[in-house]
């Protein structure tokens, strides 16, 4: 059985109770949504698992002040975001990397070329503008809404996301 | 059309390629109900700073006053050490507690701790006698605190939490949505351990509101953590393995070890802190009894390390370091061919 999103008032509302089963359908259905903003935002697996998991403890503190329940997945990436950026600034303040050597087989049906030169334009890009970017292909948000998130203002994340897709147009040789 | 829905062909094409960079960080394994308790026990003393959330994402921190944090904490901790010097020995002082949403649906034990007669990796039996097998393949571990049970660890397992209500009852209690089974599902099983430990044995007391589990669960499971033979000098099977003791890094501060992947024909020479050996059965030089080479191979280190002492500011009261990673490096190539041995 797969857990289906149930982002209702009710189901907030009862995580905000304190129901853990309630607050784990929570998890189930947003999971993939934080996991892809928190890799995108800081291009490494592993500071993506350990800002998750952050993102949840401080979803879960802070979801009494969540005034609008259908702000929820904005809300949750939003935060997975923020934990992704701060956990990638402390890391890159290290000398040693970990090491990972033929973790995974890599799969026919990718282009790991595009991949690759994805991830390096990806990788020019200040946190910032990968969170606009990440919440606007990822969680799939408009201007407004991410705007709303990033205490920006609609206009300020339009304008912003056009010349972020102008430069990624010209980074990824797309034109 | 709204503005979420109108993409340029652009843009469309980078979404789907977003997608498809980010698809990697979605395969982790996530135990919702796990994720759930451990995001309600955090308290904010445990992350990093205090933080404004959902008010900006770039939000300065609450806390001003670093200091006064220090010494508000500490004054808490002092005052927590003294009313538990001052409770009863026998009081559960830092024990679990349950949750705060422990009704909603979940079971919790009043029995104590898992015993550590139960604390192991097991697997089914293999049949010695001829006939069809009735359990099959499959793993289950358990820890103090949970059980995981399926065919392949990790793969579309299932997890549970565990606790115990009697003697010899554990009370089962699932924390992952599997086939046939929700979150909360519990069920109870009589466990016995014979065989100097090694043998456990799972029945159910009553039918489990899982009954995926319980078929899975039930019946004799041996422990698969005991001693296993030595695997230096024998050819692996092809396969992705850890090292065991190898530390490219070499940092006692950063333990790290070494994942490769063998394909058919491989021996581990060597697996220490310091080095680590693999080579191909047909590497073995003409003439030279392959298990004397292992012993050989650090004399690949010798030329290097000369080279080193004659370069120009050598200190004779220094060790000569050889780094790491060129260490191994020198090593595997001696091992791929012993003549590079004499240099």
């Amino acid at each position: 059985m797969v857990a289906e999103a149930e982002p209702g008032p009710s189901i907030v509302e009862r995580a905000v109770a304190g129901d853990e089963v309630a607050f784990a359908r929570i998890v189930a259905a947003h999971h993939d949504d934080l996991a892809r903003i928190a890799f995108f935002v800081s291009g490494d697996l592993d500071i993506a698992e350990e800002a998750e998991q952050a993102a949840w403890a401080v979803a879960y503190r802070r979801l009494k002040d969540l005034r609008d329940p259908d702000r929820l997945r904005a809300w949750l990436m939003s935060i997975a975001a923020n934990e992704a950026r701060q956990i990638g600034r402390s890391r890159r303040r290290r000398t040693v990397r970990e090491l990972a050597v033929a973790d995974r087989t890599p799969r026919a049906d990718v282009d790991h070329a595009a991949m690759i030169d994805l991830a390096n334009a990806v990788a020019r890009l200040d946190d910032r503008d990968r969170a606009i970017v990440g919440l606007r292909f990822i969680g799939g948000f408009d201007a407004a809404e991410i705007g709303r998130e990033l205490g920006m203002s609609a206009t300020g994340v339009r304008v912003r996301l056009h010349r972020l897709l102008e430069r990624l147009r010209k980074d990824l040789g797309d034109d | 059309m709204t503005e979420r829905d109108s993409m340029e062909p652009f843009e469309t094409r980078f979404a789907e390629r977003v997608r498809a960079y980010t698809q990697v960080a979605t395969t982790r394994d996530l135990d919702p109900l796990q994720v759930s308790r451990d995001a309600m026990s955090a308290r904010p003393a445990d992350r990093r700073s205090l933080r404004h959330v959902g008010s900006g994402l770039f939000g300065r921190p609450i806390v001003g006053d670093r200091w006064a944090a220090v010494a508000v904490a500490a004054l808490l901790i002092g005052v927590v050490a003294i009313a538990v010097q001052g409770r009863p020995s026998n009081s559960r002082v830092g024990g679990s507690t349950p949750g705060p949403s422990a009704t909603a649906g979940l079971t919790v034990s009043p029995g104590g701790a898992i015993p550590d007669a139960l604390r192991h990796p097991w697997q089914r039996p293999s049949p010695v006698a001829p006939g069809p097998d009735p359990y099959g393949s499959g793993f289950l571990d358990l820890t103090g605190e949970s059980l995981e049970l399926g065919h392949v660890s990790g793969v579309t397992s299932s997890r549970s939490t565990i606790a115990v209500a009697d003697p010899d009852t554990l009370l089962v209690t699932a924390t992952r949505e599997t086939q046939e089974c929700v979150i909360g599902d519990s069920g109870a099983y009589h466990w016995i351990v014979e065989g100097s430990g090694t043998v456990l044995t799972l029945s159910p007391i009553s039918s489990d509101a899982c009954s995926a589990r319980e078929r899975a669960l039930a019946g004799p499971w041996v422990r698969s953590d005991l001693p296993a033979h030595p695997v230096v000098g024998t050819t692996m099977a092809p396969g992705t393995y850890t090292t065991s003791a190898f530390d490219p890094l070499g940092d006692p501060g950063l333990p790290s070890r070494l994942r490769y992947t063998l394909p058919a024909g491989w021996q581990i020479d060597g697996d220490d802190p310091g080095t680590f050996v693999l080579h191909h059965d047909t590497d073995v030089a003409p003439g030279k009894p392959p298990a004397v080479m292992p012993a050989l191979l650090p004399a690949a280190l010798a030329g290097p390390t000369l080279a080193r002492m004659e370069r120009r500011g050598y200190d004779p009261f220094l060790p000569v370091e050889i780094a790491p990673w060129r260490r191994q490096w020198l090593i595997w190539r001696a091992a791929r061919n012993p003549d590079r041995i004499a240099g």
